[in-house]
Formats: C-alpha cells, sequence, structure tokens
C-alpha cells in the first residue's frame, strides 16, 4: 500500500546469484513489469540499464556471489521518485575500489566530461570495462551513489520521471 | 581482388552478421548482448575491421537496432574498435554508420556515447 503522502508505488526485489543468463532475465523481468507501471518507454529503459549493470557490478564485488537488487517507483505529487539499488557483501580492497570510483565521479560537475573520460580510460584497458556505473550515470541519467554499511556495498541510482497521461 | 567473406556468429542469445552490401560492409547486431557476448562480439568487430581495411572500404554500416539490449562490456568492445580505428592516419579511415531503432531510448543514448568518444569516425 502506498504511504502517506504517496499516490501509488510499485516495487520489485530480488536476490540471487547474478550469472550472466539470469541477469539478463532479471533486466527483461523488471523492463516488462514496469512497462505496464510507466506509459514512458525511456524511463522503462533508464530502469533497464540500472537494473543490468549494477547487477554485473554485483556480481564482480559480492564476496558470496549474491546480489540483492531492490527497485522502487514511487509515485508522488504527479513525479515517479525512481530507485534502483543493489546491495552484497563485499571485501575491504573492492569496498576502497568502489570508494575510489565514486570519489573519481564526484570530482567531474559535468557527467558527459566524466563519461567520456571514462570511455578513453577503457580504451587503454586490455581487460574489464569499469564503464558500468558510469553508463548508470550518464546513459540511464541517474544520480548514483555508494554506501558501505559494515562489509555491504549499497549502491543506490535515483531518477525522477515525471507521470505521463496514459 | 577475392571477394570478402560474409561473417555469420549465433549462440543462443545473440546473432552476429556482417556482409558486404552495394560496396561497403555491413554489420547487424540482434539478440542480447550481455556477458556472454564480449568474446564473440571482440572477434567479429576485429574481423569486420581487417576485411573493411582489405578491401579500402569508406563505410562500415553497424545496425544495432535488432538488439534487445547491450551492455558496457559489450560497449567496451565499440570503444576498442573505434580507438583502433581512430588511430589510423586519417587516409587509412573509415567511417562507422551506427543505425539504431528511433523508438529505443538506450540505443540512442550509447550510440551518442559512441559519437563523443570518436566524432572523427563514427556517423549516426
Amino acid at each position: 500500500m502506498p504511504a502517506a503522502g504517496e499516490d501509488d508505488c510499485a516495487f520489485i526485489e530480488l536476490c540471487f546469484k547474478p550469472s550472466a543468463h539470469l541477469t539478463s532475465s532479471a533486466r527483461e523481468f523488471v523492463a516488462d513489469f514496469y512497462q505496464k507501471v510507466f506509459a514512458e518507454r525511456d524511463a522503462v529503459e533508464r530502469i533497464a540499464i540500472a537494473t543490468h549493470e549494477l547487477l554485473e557490478n554485483g556480481a564482480k564485488y559480492a564476496l558470496d556471489g549474491v546480489t540483492r537488487l531492490r527497485i522502487d517507483a514511487v509515485l508522488r505529487d504527479g513525479v515517479y521518485l525512481i530507485q534502483v539499488s543493489s546491495s552484497n557483501r563485499a571485501t575491504s580492497q573492492d569496498h576502497d575500489a568502489l570508494e575510489q570510483v565514486f570519489e573519481e565521479m564526484k570530482r567531474y560537475e559535468d557527467v558527459t566530461q566524466y563519461y567520456l573520460a571514462q570511455l578513453r580510460r577503457t580504451a587503454k584497458q586490455a581487460e574489464g570495462s569499469g564503464l558500468g556505473l558510469a553508463r548508470v550515470r550518464a546513459e540511464a541519467d541517474m544520480n548514483i551513489t555508494y554506501e558501505r554499511i559494515g562489509e555491504i556495498a549499497l549502491i543506490r541510482a535515483d531518477a525522477r520521471v515525471p507521470k505521463v497521461s496514459s | 581482388m577475392t571477394a570478402p567473406e560474409a561473417i555469420t556468429v549465433e549462440a543462443g542469445t545473440y546473432r552476429l552478421e556482417a556482409a558486404l552490401e552495394r560496396g561497403r560492409w555491413a554489420l547487424y547486431l540482434s539478440g542480447n548482448a550481455d556477458l556472454r557476448t564480449v568474446e564473440d562480439l571482440n572477434a567479429f568487430l576485429k574481423r569486420a575491421h581487417a576485411e573493411a581495411r582489405r578491401n579500402g572500404s569508406d563505410e562500415v554500416l553497424v545496425d544495432i537496432s535488432g538488439l534487445a539490449f547491450m551492455n558496457s562490456a559489450c560497449f567496451k568492445c565499440f570503444i576498442t574498435w573505434l580507438s583502433e580505428l581512430s588511430d589510423l592516419p586519417a587516409a587509412e579511415r573509415y567511417t562507422v554508420r551506427f543505425r539504431a531503432a528511433p523508438e529505443s531510448y538506450w540505443q540512442r543514448r550509447g550510440i551518442a556515447a559512441l559519437r563523443g568518444f570518436a566524432p572523427d569516425v563514427v556517423e549516426i
């Protein structure tokens, strides 16, 4: 049921070990579900990008291979407040790596310049892309944050999408 | 000069095709480009690049309209290709023209990012 002040809400929570196959399946399920919630296709695809990239990121960093994914969409005053979040247990080393990623992200005020810098950096890397989180920020247009809670790495991607009359 | 070969790579969740069409290489990607696709996509783009250079192509068309999704690891395959292409002397470069499904948000944004990365060789 929507909480006080909320006109509507629709959330999904999944917890699993994200193999390539299951990650794509989860993305497809999430996109199909939210296509029925939102009238706007772009909003659905933004959620799909964040879902897929956060799950793949979780697969890379999860200590026990398990990632919890949660997607919240709350309608308030004609605007959907969307949050895609992933959480998983991570090593101290991986927490440090994530902190560095987000510190660098904060140093760029211009999202496009940040993304271009990441694309140029990845062009010189033989292995891995390291583009997933940058893509959530730049292509899915979501504000992305990281929080360390004990050994849990919690990444949140937020967006506001005006409700379109269907 | 021998005619370039058509290239087809197909697995359960994706299909990568390249063929010569009206004098230019056309690459068609369909299905899901996720972590399962990366190795094949890398090899496919390397081969397409080699063929385009061998034949002195002016342009390569990349049609991604048939893709349901492409992850960032697969985007990196394009970054690697475009980086290599951009590093060639100007006289040896060819244009990479991307075709997307106009209603697809992720395709429009992804291609725009690739154009921002390699504006000298990417056309939309």
